[in-house]
């Protein structure tokens, strides 16, 4: 018991942190490009393995609220036009509102005016269109990389919840969901949240817990 | 935007003393004929204007009598000449060309006032290109996706068919073109892209191989060898990944152009505890004034093509990722340098 306390760690989210190879990123990552102009860089994508799909116009956008994707690729002209005038900038807002877990990577060479700097400021990354292919498939899997971070996914929770980051209600969440990586344990963290949030998980917080636990599988901690 | 032309809009007689040749006529006062006369007779002329260069701004007697008021116009050295200044500047011949050329004599006064003149045309025209500027991101948009065509297409041939010259080339010209579209949009929109947060990460080493790799062929066409170097881990930064590398553009296009042909560039990113210093440094017989190259529409050379803008923006750039670049200039090796706190390894 003494030598199990001598090597007793507390955990943090960042243990819980996936090592994963290119090749699982590829494998795991779903990518969707919303562009009005098909891109080489969708075949480009396909050749080298990514699931990757395309939309023309952003108009359906059922399979993100799923959080089906682990990455976007954005346009901004052209596209979005059923959620507002601004096109690709409100189709992102609609997107970081259902889909907080799901990394959009800003997918324009429009130089922008200061009204529609909204559309970089609320993007993770930006993807130029005139990027190389290689240059493309870097930011593109370095995108995948990030949005499979649990830390990252635990963000998304947090932003879905409602709950305020750096609160107390936050900490006690996150740490239930640590005991919960501990012990591998996906429905201890569920019954936690939903006490939480005095009703079931829906469909997104169904799937982003799934994902964090999945994930984290894949490079438990070390202690204990 | 480069210089608007001024010998046009000069009301006296003009000579640009980055290229001296005979002066232009002014608007108002044309160059008289005995300016005209002693202009291709003989070399005296030519001394005085080129002894100009070198002077403080001011008044100047030539030695034919007449005043020359050396100033400067974005960094750029001229005289308005050929004239009988009022005070007198005193000295010989003055008296004689003032009893033969009684129409050139012009007050010190109105000619400082044309230099005024100058200057405020210039703002009110840089101004209005700048707001011309923020009229193009249409065009900017066509220009991007038509080059990201040709880069990608190029960079399939390479990847499909091996290294070829004429790919390579093609795709370090799109490259180029690339960076220049990257500064124009800057330019163009200073307030809103400085504003971008820094939500990418920057592998310095990468970006600065890859920098190597675009200017290569500019770098051999004056016979200079571009050097990346750094510490085996690869420093992160975070920063903007639209605004960042133009830092890198400026300050490498930059060098290329200064070098003295023959010497190395050296592109280098050390690390320290937390942070990374990127540095770039050359060899070049051109001084640097190490705080004004910092100035918009500051030129170190008349001689060398720019518009003055590029040091501007890239310190923005630097300010934009809470940094700052430094200039040194020791003889002739010059220095440029900014720190960053690395985030992460690559």
């Amino acid at each position: 018991m003494k030598r199990k306390f001598l090597f007793f760690k507390e955990h943090e989210l960042s243990d819980f942190e996936p090592a994963l190879t290119r090749d699982e990123i590829i494998r795991r990552g779903r990518i969707l490009i919303v562009d009005d102009q098909q891109p080489l860089l969708l075949s480009e994508l396909k050749q080298q393995g990514f699931s990757v799909d395309y939309d023309s116009s952003g108009d359906d956008t059922s399979n993100i609220e799923k959080q089906i994707y682990d990455v976007v690729l954005l346009d901004f002209g052209g596209v979005g036009l059923r959620f507002g005038k601004d096109q690709g900038l409100s189709l992102l807002k609609h997107i970081r509102r259902v889909a907080p877990s799901t990394y959009v990577l800003a997918y324009t060479s429009l130089a922008l005016h200061a009204k529609q700097g909204d559309f970089f400021r609320n993007t993770h990354d930006i993807l130029e269109k005139d990027a190389g292919i290689a240059d493309s498939l870097k930011i593109v899997e370095d995108a995948l990389r990030k949005s499979m971070r649990v830390q990252h996914l635990w963000d998304a929770i947090v932003t879905l919840t409602g709950v305020s980051p750096g609160t107390e209600q936050e900490k006690q969440l996150r740490g239930a969901l640590i005991t919960a990586l501990e012990k591998h344990n996906v429905a201890l963290f569920k019954k936690a949240l939903s006490g939480y949030l005095h009703a079931g998980l829906d469909a997104a917080l169904e799937a982003i817990t799934a994902k964090i636990f999945t994930l984290s599988l894949l490079n438990g901690p070390t202690s204990n | 935007m480069d210089l608007l032309p001024i010998e046009n809009l000069s009301p006296l007689p003009l000579v640009n003393l980055s290229s001296i040749t005979k002066p232009f006529d002014g608007g108002i006062l044309p160059l008289s004929n005995y300016c005209v006369k002693k202009f291709g007779s003989d070399t005296k002329c030519r001394e005085h204007y080129q002894s100009l260069v070198s002077k403080p701004d001011g008044c100047y007697q030539c030695p034919y009598g007449l005043a020359s008021h050396k100033f400067a116009l974005l960094g750029r050295p001229f005289a308005i000449t050929g004239f009988i200044s009022f005070p007198r500047l005193g000295g010989e011949h003055e008296a004689a060309r003032a009893k033969e050329m009684p129409a050139y004599k012009t007050s010190l006064q109105i000619v400082k006032e044309t230099v005024t003149f100058f200057e405020k045309t210039h703002q009110i025209a840089r101004t209005a290109f700048e707001e011309q500027l923020k009229k193009y991101p249409l065009a900017f948009h066509e220009l991007r996706k038509l080059n990201g065509a040709i880069k990608q297409r190029a960079e399939k041939l390479l990847v499909d068919f091996g290294e070829n010259e004429e790919a390579r080339t093609i795709h370090s010209s799109a490259e180029l073109m690339s960076n220049n579209l990257d500064l124009l949009e800057i330019m163009a929109a200073r307030e809103d892209l400085i504003d971008l947060p820094l939500n990418s990460t920057i592998n310095l080493l990468d970006l600065a191989y890859k920098c190597k790799k675009v200017y290569q062929q500019r770098a051999e066409e004056r016979n200079l060898l571009l050097w990346v170097d750094g510490n085996e881990k690869r420093p992160i930064i975070q920063g903007n990944r639209k605004t960042f590398p133009a830092l890198l553009t400026v300050l490498v296009e930059n060098a290329i152009k200064y070098s003295r042909e023959k010497t190395r560039i050296s592109i280098t990113a050390v690390m320290s505890a937390k942070t990374v210093r990127l540095s770039v440094h050359n060899i070049s017989d051109i001084g640097i004034d190490t705080q004004k190259c910092f100035e918009k529409g500051f030129r170190s050379s008349s001689n060398i093509e720019g518009s003055g803008l590029g040091l501007f923006i890239a310190q923005l750039v630097a300010a934009q990722h809470k940094s700052k670049i430094v200039c040194e200039q020791r003889g002739e090796a010059k220095t440029f340098y900014m720190d960053f706190a690395i985030i992460d390894f690559a």
